[in-house]
Parts: structure tokens; sequence; C-alpha cells
């Protein structure tokens, strides 16, 4: 998940890291990335929508892109020089019909 | 079939049937199969995913009881690890013994059946419960819920604290039902 050569990151949604101390912040850091739907994708979901249930090829996308917002918060965490990103928080938004953001922030900090 | 008198022509009884099968049921056929397909296999599908997400959540349930919890600090929260921790003996999950920490996300998509999405807007005018949009969104969130619950003990941690839960509309295009729906859950998995 990482890219290599960066310090390891403590991610968490709490106000501080278990078991860790925080000594520094450096501010809020956020990343976010814009997914459309994938044509194939999107006429078997419209299909599937038919009967209702799981759409596993919108699941799939959503978990990757958010993981892509993910990494980009955590580049710029690291271009700061934390260690640590507390209170994640994720919000989606649709910013047309089939196409949505995803975008994750935190606070950037260095725990010991 | 006016068309076909105005020429004068004999309409035997079998080719005006077609044409009343070309342009008055053909253009109802098509929704109404989807809508019986909706009825058929929308509940198949709904009581299936329920009936295999019970048998997964019992299963995770006895081997690691209580795992998730939203708070946001351990000190309020009993350990996991022993089994009968009653009121009388509260331990707390103590911050120092807390070895390793790691972010969990996770999402699905869900979609209400077009017949739900139907009754949904019949329904919204006269007011009341939905009961079929209800049920689906519910299946949904348990499921995902239930997921991270795997992922976590997939992952090796002991329990994971401060988990949220969002909810949105993927599709949704001005007045009508949204067609997809995303729920989102994460937190921390802690580790002692």
């Amino acid at each position: 998940m990482q890219p290599s050569g960066m310090p390891i990151l403590y991610l968490s949604n709490t106000e501080e890291i278990p078991g860790k101390t925080i000594f520094q912040t450096f501010g809020l850091v956020s990343g976010s990335t814009v997914r459309a739907k994938h044509v194939g994708k999107d006429i078997f979901a419209s299909l599937k929508s038919i009967v209702g249930g799981e759409i596993k090829g919108y699941t799939e996308l959503l978990n990757e892109s958010r993981n892509e917002a993910l990494q980009r918060m955590i580049v710029e965490a690291a271009g700061r020089g934390a260690n640590a990103v507390v209170n994640i928080r994720f919000s989606t938004s649709t910013v047309a019909s089939g196409a949505a953001e995803l975008l994750a922030y935190g606070t950037a900090v260095s725990v010991q | 079939m006016g068309l076909l008198l105005a020429y004068n022509r004999v309409v035997p009884l079998d080719s005006e049937l077609i044409w009343v099968f070309l342009y008055i049921v053909f253009p109802f056929l098509i929704p109404l199969t989807i809508y019986i397909i909706s009825i058929i296999f929308g509940s198949m599908v709904y009581s299936k995913g329920v009936a295999e997400l019970r048998t997964r959540q019992s299963s995770s349930q006895s081997t690691h009881p209580n795992m998730l919890c939203n708070m946001r600090t351990t000190k309020n929260i009993p350990k996991v690890t022993s089994v009968a921790n009653s009121e009388a003996t509260f331990s707390p999950v103590v911050a120092s013994e807390i070895q390793s920490s790691g972010l969990l996300v996770l999402s699905t998509v869900y979609s209400l059946s077009t017949w739900s999405k139907l009754k949904v807007a019949i329904k919204s005018i006269f007011g009341g419960r939905l009961t079929s949009a209800q049920e689906m969104l519910e299946l949904g969130r348990e499921e995902t819920i239930q997921r991270l619950r795997e992922e976590a003990i997939r992952q090796g941690w002991t329990q994971v604290i401060n988990v949220r839960i969002e909810t949105l509309c993927l599709d949704k295009k001005n007045d009508r039902p949204s067609a997809f729906v995303e729920f989102c859950v994460y937190g921390t998995g802690i580790r002692y």
C-alpha cells in the first residue's frame, strides 16, 4: 500500500494514535479523487439494479478510488515530515450524475 | 387499424391482432417484464443476502464477540480478550498496552430494486413507512459492518474503535429515488 522509501505512517481516525503521544502537528492534509463510472460496468450495474442488492463493480471501483485518495493524503503528510495522520475523515460527494469525488482528510502529526 | 380500414381493405382477424399487439400490448410488455423480474428475483436476492449475512454474523460473533465500538478513546472500553468481562470485573484497555494500530476503511454500493423504487415513488406522494427500501438499506449497512469485522479479524486486530458509518446517494437525479447507495464504514483497529 505505502510507497517505498517513506517513513511508516500511523493512520487513525481517533484523535490520537492509540498507545503513542503526539509531539508536533503539521496541519490539515487531504487527498481526493474524482472517478467516473465505467461504461461496461455501467451496463451490468443497471441490469443488476433491476433486482437490487450489491453492485460489486461499483464497490470495487469506490474502494480502489478511496485507497487512492488516502494514498495522496499520505504522500502530502510525508512531504511535510509527519509520521502519522490522526482524526482521518472520509467524505464522498456526487459532482455530476455518474461521477463521484472521494475525499480523505486528517491532521498530520509526529508521534513517539 | 384505422389506416387499414380507410383503404377499404378486408382485414383478417389474425392480422388485426398483430397490430393490437404491436401498438397496445408491446409498449407495455418491456416495463411489465422488468417489474415482474424485479418482484420475483428482487425478493430472492434479498432473502439470500440476509440468510448469508446472518450465518457469517453468528460465526464471527462467536469467535470475536463485541469487536467493534464507536468510542473515541479506549478508557471506557472493556477488553475483549477476557471472555467473561462482566461489570464486576471491568478492566478497560490501557493505552500503554496497545502494541499497534491501523486504519480500516470499507465501502459497498447497494441498489434498490426497480420495484421498490416504484413503491418509493408512489409512497412519497402519501407519506408513510417505506418497508422495502428500509430493509434493503439495513441489509447493505449490516453487510458492510460485517465485512469490516471480517477484515479486522483477517488483519489480526483485537478490537476496532471509533467506528463511523456513512451513507451516500451516488446517482441521485433531481427528485427521483437514488439508484445507488454507498455505505462507507471506517475505524481504527488496535492490537493488545
